[in-house]
């Protein structure tokens, strides 16, 4: 590994100085688990790498008017154990389960996963139907924007080299909204994902089979993680009586995506399942009366 | 039974080292550490196929720091190694054959000045055409890898008259068979450390399967006496067969014989993928012919073997793979062939079941398919055919050991997975697209090194001063436990506490040279040994008691560390007073030596090397999947395995081999896939090569076991050790084909080439019903 | 280099480190904490795992400079004085082959019990699902973690 100068900020405010002043050489370290990888294997071309794990201001879970606030320290184990989280974000909670092992949950952040913005990052997909929205800062101001602006690329944001991402916001979950977050590996645990989809649609009423809202995102089969629009339009325009006809929805899946061939999987299967993982999870959640799984 | 009268033969008796193991007070070669030591780092080939056309190490030299750089002009004695032809240079001279070819090695002050000088060396190439496809390897237009041929072992075995066999029989099944390159993924990467110690000896610490072959290797490679050469290898984190052939060990000789400074060499798990032994992948083409009634009357067999860049074992690896090709079954008409053909896809060489994973892939899918066209159930198809004690094996051989093929048959009705396997297979109403199935497969495993190869066994016994003994056995536990068996027999020899027996393995200065730790011969050869030097040592212990006690050896008796008199028992010498005893007389205490050669069958196959074998392990392997049709995975909720090793000497240990190699069979069967892409490894990290994590495995690996007790072993036990892995992918892929009616013909069967067939299969469906 | 101080196994350690200097390497080669096992360097295998403050994290891929003024606990640590439940129920159930994995292992499932004292066999291969074992099947290992007697697996 090559040669690092290490800064430290305690604040967010000293992170902001040491942004500016280091402009593009300087890069951040959260938890570590993808950038110390990466700079083992010199993917790194910054030489100041910037610790802000012990930033306070950085690191909670709390409510407010109705929004739930992920701030971007919080680490995976720290969301899966958020009762919080359980009641009014739970396709993020289901998502981030998903994510790594045990140890590396506890030391990855939500912060770092949004902004190592992999194409294949779990908690994105997730976030992307949760509508999350993204503050970034740096000494000239700060700025809100909604995830699915945050990506221009595998890797790529329109994060600038002077900013911070210091908040992650979305609506609480309703009574009536309901979801599922899954995700295709190559093995049960410790699996990058193939593909994953993340669903969340508010049900018109108990008894129906018909929503008046519904998001969907894909991940890990486009550069960034996609939302499937026309999915969604078919959910809220038709009602989700037979398997047949969620079927006929989730091959709609087919047109949202545009995945590449790796070593994980092909492009076709990658196509495929698209349409079918999309398929299974809204069985699914049908066969549990449009429940989220428990 | 017999095992009754035994205080720890037969019994579970707790590893010896788990005390050490789960302090983690136990030291690793990599965990060694000596003042003044060196780093030492390998430079890799820039391509997979290409000439040398100029090394400069001048540059690395210059670097402050670096203490030696070395290239195949340093390499004193034979520029190569390799257990069976040695082909492989220590060090490269005109030619890469494979990315992970060694081209200069560094030893610098640090790790990073090492790698930084790495940088420095600079190496002209003229890349070659790369040879990546083992079929075409074979034909007379492709490039070479080696001057004198792509293939560097043909055997073919004809037996009876395949030909006529063929229009004679009811059905004949043909398929082409295919698996995948697996990994042996032992955590403990080829690791080591070296020095010059105390009479110039230079004594290598580092992970393997055979230190007095590593020792004759090096002697010959380093230009040194053997004796000048110490090998270390205990205890080592796992093999699996990875560990047989040299790895760093040459390269870390070299740069301690050059610097006169201890030095240690880490692989990163990347290097270790490229650059060392993985098992052979496989096409094997199969055609066999069947009576009505279920009699196989003809197997007709061509294998082709990837074995990379260099032979290492990769011909006997083919030839067991032929031996093994027709299942542990009657067969009176064969002619199989293999091909042992060298590519530019790294190197392939000894990997536990050695050949016999993948045959028993094909065979056992063959059982399969005739058990299902004829109507007949697949166990009473497999017994109708069973070889039995005093049959002919397919390759001609006579059994005259024991045989448990009928025996292990019987086993599977009494496994709890059979017993309720309909219970489970019941249809899923909720999630119809997720169906579950059955399937087992057999297989077999020959035990040593077979006909023509040297065979034995090595032990010393030494007697200690506290009236214990140490056990002294070349061979190497890298995990299966074969050190708490010789404890367990020389306490049950020496008739004295099991806490008494110190174990040594794996050290050329301190052990028995008793063959390679390979071929399931660790305890059936170390354990003969030991029970041999024990002998010797009781009469040696009788002899001094009864000068002592001044009554006849015949008189005496030996209990619970005592040397008694036969009907006195309370007239009696403790082991402790003998030894004391022996100080006072010579200021020594006596070892004892003891040496069993390996019985072999009683002919020899003509041209292929090391067949057959004369003592065979068997298994039945037995799974419950369930696979997710819409996605192709599948998952493995129960296993169980049926297995004849004699007389059981552990039976914790017995349990823990055969549930580790299911799930490293299950690995074979459903995820392991290295992918080499023009020479290139696409897959040198866990992330994309997949092995079994816990929530992988079933929630239950049952292990029954059927004695059919081999007379001449320890105790009538045999080696296990392979066998327990052979048969699981195919008992897997009969369950999917149980499941949705999928036959798979390659593995792994991942997820995406499940899916890919079912989804195949579903257009034909659809097309015959248009 | 530069001087970091952290609580190692109950006693206050420095070390001087440079910044792109790994934990592993630094616990391992300079304070002797041979327990932990290096096999993958990304995090992917799980040998190296220790608890930092408590919560089991991969040490080949944390920057040593990153823990100062942080708590570590090794398998040195957690036996210093004798064996915990968990590691005798290692030993009565075989739970090792090679052995290599064992360290991460038990790191790992002193984590789980720690927090969850009586798990479910779904939550212990959940809670060692980061850590491969090539070896043995992991079922003697899930079994040993279930049968420990809860009553003493807190004790650091």
């Amino acid at each position: 590994m090559k040669a690092l100068n290490y800064l430290r900020a305690d604040t967010i405010d000293s992170a902001l100085q040491y942004l500016d002043e280091f402009k593009q050489d300087i890069r951040i370290i959260a938890g570590g688990t993808d950038l110390v990888v990466r700079l083992k294997q010199d993917m790194v071309k910054e030489n100041n790498i910037l610790d802000i794990s012990r930033i306070k201001e950085l690191n909670g879970i709390f409510r407010e008017n109705g929004t739930i606030h992920v701030l971007p320290l919080t680490t995976h184990t720290d969301i899966l154990e958020s009762e919080v989280i359980d009641k009014y974000a739970f396709i993020l909670r289901e998502a981030c389960a998903t994510i790594g092992s045990p140890q590396i949950r506890n030391r990855g952040t939500l912060g770092g996963n949004i902004v190592n913005a992999s194409p294949a990052g779990d908690s994105i997909s997730a976030l992307f139907v949760q509508t999350a929205k993204l503050k970034l800062k740096s000494i000239n101001g700060e700025r809100v924007v909604s995830i699915e602006e945050f990506f221009t690329g595998p890797g790529k944001t329109i994060l600038k080299p002077n900013e911070l991402l210091v908040d992650i916001f979305m609506p609480e979950l309703e009574e009536n909204e309901t979801g599922f977050f899954k995700k295709l590996g190559q093995r049960d645990a410790l699996a990058i994902s193939v593909l994953n989809v993340a669903v969340k649609m508010r049900r018109r009423g108990a008894g129906t089979n018909t929503f008046d809202r519904a998001v969907v995102a894909f991940g890990a089969v486009a550069p960034t993680v996609v939302r499937g629009r026309r999915v969604e339009n078919a959910i809220i325009s038709s009602s989700l009586d037979s398997s047949k006809q969620i079927h006929y929805i989730a091959r709609l899946a087919f047109r949202e995506v545009s995945p590449i061939s790796d070593i994980r999987a092909s492009l076709k299967y990658r196509q495929d399942m698209s349409i079918n993982l999309l398929y299974e999870g809204l069985l699914d959640l049908r066969a549990n009366d449009w429940k989220r799984k428990t | 039974m017999i095992m009754e009268d035994f205080k720890y033969i037969g019994k579970s008796v707790p590893r010896i080292d788990a005390a050490d193991k789960a302090s983690g007070k136990i030291k690793y070669m990599s965990d060694l550490n000596f003042p003044g030591m060196l780093f030492g780092k390998i430079l890799r080939a820039k391509y997979p196929h290409a000439l040398i056309k100029k090394i400069d190490t001048s540059q690395a030299k210059a670097l402050p720091g670096v203490v030696a750089v070395v290239t195949w002009e340093d390499v004193p004695g034979l520029n190569g190694f390799g257990i069976v032809t040695p082909d492989q240079p220590v060090l490269c001279k005109d030619k890469v054959r494979y990315i992970g070819d060694a081209v200069a090695a560094i030893a610098a002050e640090t790790k990073e000045l090492a790698e930084k000088a790495l940088t420095l060396i600079d190496v002209e190439y003229e890349p070659l055409p790369v040879v990546d496809d083992p079929i075409k390897a074979i034909q007379s237009d492709s490039p070479k890898v080696h001057d004198d041929g792509n293939i560097h072992l043909h055997t073919k075995v004809v037996r009876g008259d395949v030909r006529k066999a063929f229009e004679e029989a009811d059905l004949v099944i043909e398929h082409i068979y295919c698996t995948g390159e697996q990994e042996h993924a032992f955590l403990e990467i080829e690791t080591g450390i070296a020095r010059i110690e105390e009479d110039d000896i230079l004594t290598i610490y580092a992970g393997s399967q055979y230190p007095q072959r590593d020792q004759m290797q090096l002697s010959r490679c380093l230009a040194l006496n053997p004796c000048k050469i110490r090998v270390v290898s205990y205890p080592v984190g796992g093999a699996f067969g990875g560990k047989d052939e040299l790895t760093i060990q040459p390269i870390l000789g070299l740069l301690v014989l050059k610097t006169k400074r201890p030095v240690k060499m880490v692989m990163t798990r990347e290097e270790s993928v490229i650059s060392y032994w993985k098992r052979h992948p496989m096409i094997m083409k199969y055609k066999t012919g069947v009576k009505k009634d279920g009699t196989l009357v003809a197997n007709k067999v061509i294998i082709y073997a990837d074995t990379g860049a260099y032979a290492s074992l990769g011909g006997p690896v083919v030839n067991l793979a032929i031996e093994h090709a027709c299942g542990p079954y009657k067969l009176s008409n064969v002619d199989i062939e293999g091909y042992c053909i060298y590519t530019n896809n790294g190197v392939s060489g000894a990997f536990r079941g050695f050949g016999v994973p993948e045959t028993a892939f094909a065979i056992e899918t063959q059982m399969d398919i005739i058990a299902e066209k004829l109507g007949i159930n697949p166990i009473e198809l497999r017994k109708k055919n069973a070889l039995q004690k005093g049959d002919i094996a397919p390759v001609g051989n006579k059994l005259t050991t024991s045989v448990g093929t009928v025996a292990v048959l019987d086993g599977i009705s009494k496994t709890k997975l059979w017993k309720e396997r309909e219970k489970y297979l019941v249809k899923n109403t909720k999630k119809p697209w997720i169906k579950r199935g059955f399937g087992f497969a057999l297989t077999y495993q020959g035990t040593g090194l077979g006909v023509g190869l040297p065979d034995y066994g090595g032990a010393i016994l030494r007697f200690c001063e506290n009236g214990g003994f140490e056990v002294g056995v070349g061979l190497v536990d890298y995990g299966q436990g074969i050190g708490t068996s010789y404890a367990q027999i020389a306490a049950e020899m020496m008739k004295c506490p099991i806490d008494k027996i110190k174990v040594v393995l794996g050290d050329t200065a301190l052990t028995a040279d008793s063959g390679p730790t390979s071929a399931s011969r660790g305890l059936y050869l170390g354990g003969k040994a030991t029970i041999i030097a024990a002998e010797k040592m009781m009469t040696v212990l009788k002899e001094k008691t009864s000068e002592m006690l001044k009554v006849s050896v015949d008189n005496l008796d030996a209990e619970n560390g005592y040397i008694c008199m036969k009907n006195q028992p309370e007239k009696k010498i403790s082991y402790e007073e003998i030894a004391a005893q022996f100080m006072k007389e010579t200021d020594h205490l006596p070892e004892t030596e003891g040496y069993f050669l390996m019985p072999l069958a009683d002919m020899k196959v003509e041209n292929a090397f090391g067949l057959p074998h004369h003592i065979f392990a068997f298994s039945a392997h037995l799974a419950l999947v369930e696979v997710n049709t819409l996605t192709g995975q599948t998952k493995v909720l129960k296993g169980a395995e049926v297995i004849d090793a004699g007389d059981v000497i552990n039976r914790q240990g017995l349990e823990a081999q055969s549930e580790g190699g299911f799930v490293m069979g299950m690995g074979y069967g459903l995820f392991e896939n290295m992918i080499i892409e023009k020479g290139i490894f696409k897959t040198t990290n866990f992330s994309t090569y997949i092995i079994p994590s816990a929530e992988d495995i079933p929630s239950d690996i049952e292990t029954v076991t059927v004695t059919d007790p081999e007379e001449t072993g320890p105790y009538r036990a045999k080696g296990v050790a392979e066998t327990v892995m052979c048969a699981t992918a195919p008992a897997i892929t009969n369950a999917i084909y149980n499941a949705v009616g999928l036959r798979i013909f390659k593995l792994p069967a991942t997820s995406e080439l499940v899916y890919t067939l079912l989804e195949k299969k579903e257009e034909k469906c659809n097309e015959s019903t248009n | 280099m530069k001087k970091i101080s952290f609580i190692l196994n109950g006693e206050k350690r420095n070390a001087y480190v440079e910044p792109n200097d790994l934990l592993v390497d630094v616990l391992r080669e300079k304070l002797g904490m041979h327990s932990i096992k290096y096999a993958c360097g990304r995090g992917d295998c799980g040998a190296c795992t220790i608890l930092l403050n408590g919560k089991g994290v991969r040490s080949c891929i944390i920057l040593a400079i990153e823990v100062d003024g942080q708590e570590i606990l090794t398998l040195e640590g957690l036996s210093e004085n004798k064996l915990t439940s968990l590691q005798e129920s290692f030993i009565d159930h075989s739970s090792f082959q090679c052995g290599f994995c064992a360290p991460g292992m038990i790191m790992s499932a002193t984590e789980l019990l720690n927090k969850n004292p009586n798990p479910t066999e779904e939550e212990v291969k959940e809670g060692l699902s980061g850590n491969l074992c090539r070896c043995t099947g992991y079922t003697p290992i899930i079994e040993a973690v279930l049968d420990v007697e809860k009553k003493d697996v807190d004790k650091k």
